[in-house]
């Protein structure tokens, strides 16, 4: 590097859309925490999920009305109750805003008290509003939730 | 690696893995999650999303700032006219799209967002891109909470 060179640089102002190699060191460092720790977030999240085994799925009718049926075994009880404190079953309408659902409770569907490896047979009816957007829609969408398992499903169409 | 190429590789270092993990939570274990640790986990992806496009975007606009004024020209101001009228008219009509596509509340959502994400880069006008970027991110975190908390329900 000539003498000129090495002045030009030593000269140049440290443009302020840089950093420093001590900066950049410690952000990387910061980074690779931080996925570290994301990482760690991500896998605790998804082992409290990993409760409910799908058997079946499927849209019937119910004395004339629509109804959605399952079959799920619950493989595990929840390590957290977060959210909620005993199994619901959630089922909402596709299209929306406005979206119409209709959240059911473990003693409305009258199933028995929830346990480790048992597998319950869900029927639940559809009706009022989201019968009728179940009609334009031709689908719904239901979900299984009990504190932070979650059992939870792309549409279900006829 | 110069100064600008350093910090680019820590925007861009943060901004891919907040990609990754936005990928990774919503496109490849959506349904395996509960709602409310989807919610949760949006602070896990979003804050190295927010940091790396802020230290990219103060970057450009910090040498923008630095970049040696243009020379005198006869057609510096028609340039600036023109550059400012085919602006406003292509950001008119991305406005009027956005409004035509969706409902009036997510547009003005999308508008109040895109609003509050230009603000530190108006109000940061001697810092760094690294003040852009960490003041940016220390925004949005009082702001996503009051999303997650006051708006999100009601959607």
């Amino acid at each position: 590097m000539s003498t000129h060179s090495i002045l030009e640089t030593a000269q140049a102002p440290q443009s302020q859309a840089g950093i420093s190699s001590t900066a950049l060191g410690v952000g990387l460092v910061v980074v690779a925490l931080y996925a570290i720790g994301a990482s760690v977030a991500v896998h605790q999240a998804l082992t409290y999920s990993a409760h409910f085994d799908l058997k079946r799925e499927a849209l019937t009718e119910l004395n004339g009305q629509p109804a959605l049926e399952v079959e799920v075994t619950l493989k595990a009880l929840p390590t957290s109750l977060w959210g909620d404190k005993s199994p619901k079953l959630g089922i909402n309408s596709v299209s929306g805003p406005p979206y119409v659902w209709n959240d059911l409770t473990w003693e409305q569907l009258e199933l028995p008290e929830p346990a480790a490896g048992a597998t319950y047979q869900i029927r639940a009816p559809i009706t009022g509003e989201l019968a009728e957007r179940l009609r334009l829609d031709g689908a719904v969408k239901w979900s299984l939730s009990w504190g932070e398992a979650r059992l939870r499903q792309h549409p279900l169409s006829k | 690696m110069t100064d600008v190429g350093r910090a680019r590789l820590l925007y861009g270092s943060a901004l891919a893995l907040g990609v990754v993990l936005l990928f990774f939570i919503y496109g490849k274990h959506f349904n395996d999650l509960s709602e409310s640790r989807l919610v949760l986990l949006s602070f896990v992806w979003f804050f190295p999303v927010v940091f790396g496009v802020y230290g990219l975007v103060g970057q450009a606009t910090v040498k923008r700032r630095e970049a040696p004024p243009a020379p005198a020209s006869t057609e510096g101001p028609e340039k600036a006219a023109t550059a400012a009228v085919v602006g406003g008219a292509v950001g008119a009509i991305i406005i009027r799209v956005i409004f035509r596509r969706m409902p009036p509340i997510i547009s003005l959502g999308l508008l109040l967002v895109l609003g509050l994400f230009m603000l530190p880069l108006f109000l940061i006008k001697k810092g760094s891109a690294l003040r852009i970027a960490t003041v940016g991110t220390a925004m949005w975190i009082p702001l996503l909470v009051a999303f997650l908390v006051f708006v999100f329900p009601s959607l």
